[in-house]
């Protein structure tokens, strides 16, 4: 009996041990590279909407290249001209005309989701950022389906 | 980084052989006691067994926690102070300006390379592009797919190591407006580019900028 106890008495210690070079080497994992968010600064909301935009292009355009129904699929319509830009000098002269433009794009893609509807909204976000922003335009410009480009 | 591997099975063996070295020792001396007391001999050994365990456990714990500390050191010491932004990337053999000028050059003006060099500015708007000096050229760095970004201030004057290709880029009037404006240029500087110019310029994958 008392024979047992000891075995497993042993065992726990030994198994403590093993635990505890365990640690060790998890402890050297964490020196790792410190590897910065994506974005270190301050988001506005104008930037965060069209960063989950870009989400949802991502996702339509993959189902859409594999020849997949996008029929379930929609856009969330943004308004655009209500949220708070990075600085005012994002508000360049037409920014509402092409907000509204852009909201029609998305409109059109929500009750018709096909390539040609989605393209055109891909069409909207370059449009726009030709004139206001153009540090996207490479991002978007991957966005249009193959057969597009 | 991963050089070290902790409780080493070397060390662990080693040091079990010393435990049951050092038990069999004690089993010389506490044997004699263990027939007096007329213990069945499984118990004694047993008792051995345990003793040994916790012995050569208690030498592999020392073990392991003497065995990993230098290196760990070593390890945090080579990453500490640097922050790594887009991909982490190797941050030797960064090209100064005019070696990167003299790669460009063989290479029909577009390469891919690493560029060393200083921050002289950086987007103060969203952090999207960077100014690096390096001796007499200033290479103006963007960020691959506008898909990372560096901070918008705190960063001038450090050194930065940016991995990429590099070539020569013609900027169009607008676009050189808009990064004016996005320095902070007042109406009357932007308003006096009127001409394309013709820069240094980075399109990277990866920047590491020192703490």
């Amino acid at each position: 009996m008392s024979g047992r106890l000891f075995t497993s008495l042993g065992l726990f210690v030994f198994s403590m041990v093993l635990m505890q070079c365990a640690g060790a080497t998890l402890e050297t994992k964490q020196a790792d590279p410190r590897l910065a968010p994506v974005q270190p600064n301050y988001t506005s909301q104008l930037a965060q909407s069209m960063r989950d935009l870009d989400a949802e292009l991502v996702a339509i355009r993959e189902l859409l290249e594999a020849g997949e129904d996008v029929a379930g699929m929609r856009f969330t319509e943004h308004q655009f001209t209500t949220l708070q830009p990075t600085d005012s000098s994002m508000l360049v002269d037409g920014f509402q005309a092409l907000s509204m433009a852009f909201a029609h794009q998305v409109a059109e893609f929500n009750a018709a989701p096909d390539a040609e509807t989605y393209s055109a909204v891909v069409g909207g976000c370059e449009a726009c950022h030709m004139r206001s922003c153009p540090g996207p335009l490479q991002r978007i410009a991957k966005r249009y389906l193959s057969e597009d480009e | 980084m991963g050089r070290v591997s902790g409780c080493q099975c070397r060390v662990v063996v080693l040091n079990a052989n010393v435990g049951l070295r050092l038990s069999l020792n004690r089993c010389i001396l506490i044997l004699p006691q263990c027939i007096t007391h007329m213990k069945p001999l499984y118990f004694c050994l047993m008792k051995l067994t345990f003793r040994a365990l916790v012995f050569s456990s208690a030498l592999c714990w020392i073990g392991c926690s003497t065995e990993e500390t230098p290196d760990s050191q070593s390890a945090e010491a080579l990453e500490e102070g640097v922050t790594f932004y887009g991909e982490v990337i190797e941050t030797k053999g960064g090209l100064n300006g005019p070696a990167l000028r003299k790669a460009l050059m063989i290479s029909d003006g577009r390469t891919e390379v690493r560029f060393e060099g200083e921050i002289a500015a950086t987007c103060p708007k969203k952090g999207c592009w960077m100014d690096v000096v390096s001796e007499k050229d200033t290479v103006f760095v963007r960020f691959q797919d506008y898909g990372f970004f560096v901070p918008t201030e705190g960063v001038e004057g450090k050194r930065t190591i940016v991995e990429g290709e590099a070539f020569f880029d013609t900027l169009s009037v607008a676009d050189q407006q808009h990064y004016a404006q996005d320095a902070g240029w007042t109406e009357e500087e932007i308003a006096e580019i009127r001409e394309p110019e013709l820069r240094l310029a980075f399109m990277a994958t990866g920047v590491m900028i020192e703490d």
